[in-house]
């Protein structure tokens, strides 16, 4: 699966086993940038495959991360933390889609049933639907975030801050706690990041998208 | 490199377009942290001890080996007397433990040495030398002795402070050595001191104080110490997390009661049987017993007030 691969070729896996090692051996610094770098992306994971219900989102963000406490142990950086944490994510939306079907006495066998199949396998939409042909301004508008949230190490933030919030790249490189050189050099890799994440999501290139009138 | 000469970048377009990506509310972080990070903590918990029961193994081992040289040397080993309650050491006879200015340390008592069920709090800026089987010498600071009412007598473990020795008869007190003195105060049960062929007995809610220099046991100075006051604040620091996932509300409150240096009372027999029937469920409690008492309570239709014996009266709300 192509999503599966982004979070592999960043200079952030060494990074992320680091961070694990250090939660592994009770770094509280660690268990906070792992939070709040992976709770926010694993919300909007959740979020629209829940149907948008913000306790159903608490509740799977939550049993999402307890599960990945307890086997932390058995994380080994094979896939990016975002990448596993997802994995877990999906087991317990299934639990949860099923756990639904029984509440309402549905009959119908959650993989049979259209909707819940779509919302489960959205992801797999998001990689062959072509936004230019099929999608919405609202759904390539999604696919940003999910491109964003996809991208490797702190990519997405710095990215984010550059050109939503408008900070300079001395202010970037200070919440980061590294050299404005260095920041400079991180964005130039982290737009092509998003290039290459958007590309892989739509099949198409970002600049193209980005000139679409109806995004405007 | 000066931000406003570069050049406008389609991705910089597209990422104005798609605006701010949507964030959790901060309530919903604050509870989804709190649980995730208590889980997180137990966790750490659960690998520390498996490292020492590995770090154990090994020394186990180890010592066999010394077993089996001295067998053949005739020199001698040294015994394991104790561990780290977070698993990260071991200790054997003739060794030190220190604590520095953070926290201090808890130590468990090995049942090899017939000491089971005594464990060890000793507060920061502390140090005691292991100095024989049954025997600590509190070189500085304060040490906590909390051992096994049940099993007082076979369990016996001696504090040696200066030439005055501290003997437990199944209580929890703290030893403190200042300088020349020592202080003992006992929370519960009672604590046998002994000089010599002199001794005295000390009880719950009470305090001696002795001249380290010269000891006299006939000459100590009792004073009265509230066994829940605000003296035993570094002890309750270091309590041990109480699991609560499927135990009764009785029973919870009772060992946090006990961790607390209070006793529980209910304002009547239904209430105990309601607190007796409820289950609770959730992490294990990282808090000082007194604020995880209230914590608890919060989460059911029990509230508590204090009453002016040391005891915690529940109540329905």
């Amino acid at each position: 699966m192509r999503l599966g691969t982004l979070g592999r070729k960043d200079d952030g896996d060494t990074g992320e086993r680091q961070l694990v090692d250090r939660m592994r051996k009770g770094d509280s610094g660690a268990f906070d940038a792992y939070f709040n770098e992976y709770f926010p992306r694993l919300y909007r994971f959740v979020l629209p495959r829940v149907g948008s219900d913000p306790q159903a989102t608490e509740d799977i963000c939550q049993e999402v991360m307890v599960r990945a406490m307890r086997r932390i142990d058995s994380y080994r950086g094979e896939a990016s933390l975002f990448t596993w944490n997802c994995q877990i994510a999906r087991n317990a939306i299934t639990d949860y889609w099923r756990a639904r079907k029984r509440r309402d006495e549905v009959e119908v066998l959650v993989e049979d049933d259209a909707d819940i199949g779509a919302a489960l396998e959205s992801l797999e939409l998001d990689i062959s639907q072509r936004p230019d042909e099929q999608q919405s301004r609202l759904e390539v508008l999604r696919l940003v975030e999910v491109a964003l949230d996809r991208l490797p190490g702190a990519y997405g933030n710095a990215l984010e801050w550059k050109y939503i919030d408008g900070l300079s790249v001395a202010e970037i490189a200070e919440r980061l706690g590294q050299s404005v050189l260095a920041t400079q050099s991180m964005l130039a890799r982290a737009r092509n990041a998003f290039r290459e994440a958007f590309s892989i999501l739509t099949g198409v290139e970002a600049d193209r998208v980005a000139a679409r009138a109806d995004l405007t | 490199m000066n931000d406003h000469n570069e050049t406008p970048d389609p991705v910089a377009q597209l990422l104005r377009k798609a605006g701010k990506r949507p964030v959790p509310p901060a309530d919903m972080v604050e509870r989804v942290r709190a649980r995730v990070h208590a889980e997180w903590k137990q966790e750490v918990s659960r690998r520390r001890q498996r490292q020492f029961l590995a770090i154990a193994a090994s020394v186990f081992a180890a010592i066999g080996a010394g077993w089996l040289m001295l067998q053949m040397n005739s020199s001698p080993t040294a015994t394991l007397v104790a561990h780290l309650q977070d698993g990260t050491r071991v200790i054997a006879v003739g060794e030190r433990v220190e604590t520095g200015a953070g926290e201090g340390v808890v130590l468990v008592a090995s049942p090899d040495i017939g000491s089971a069920g005594v464990s060890l709090r000793l507060a920061p800026h502390s140090a005691v030398a292991w100095s024989a089987d049954k025997h600590v010498e509190l070189l500085s600071g304060q040490i906590y002795v909390d051992s096994d009412t049940a099993s007082a007598d076979n369990h016996m473990l001696v504090v040696n402070a200066g030439a005055v020795r501290i003997e437990h008869v199944g209580t929890r007190y703290v030893a403190s050595v200042d300088g020349g003195t020592l202080d003992v105060t006992v929370r519960d049960g009672t604590v046998r001191l002994q000089t010599g062929e002199r001794e005295a007995l000390l009880h719950q809610g009470e305090q001696g104080h002795l001249e380290l220099r010269a000891p006299d046991i006939d000459r100590i100075v009792r004073t009265t110490v509230s066994p829940s006051g605000t003296s035993w604040g570094w002890v309750d620091a270091l309590a041990p997390q109480i699991a609560i996932e499927n135990v009764d509300l009785h029973t919870v409150l009772v060992r946090l009661a006990h961790e607390a240096g209070l006793t529980v009372e209910y304002a009547s027999p239904s209430v105990e049987t309601a607190a007796h029937a409820t289950v609770l469920h959730g992490p294990m409690l990282d808090l000082p017993p007194k604020q995880a008492l209230q914590a608890v309570l919060a989460t059911t239709s029990f509230v508590s007030e204090p009453t002016q014996d040391g005891s915690v009266l529940v109540h329905a709300r």
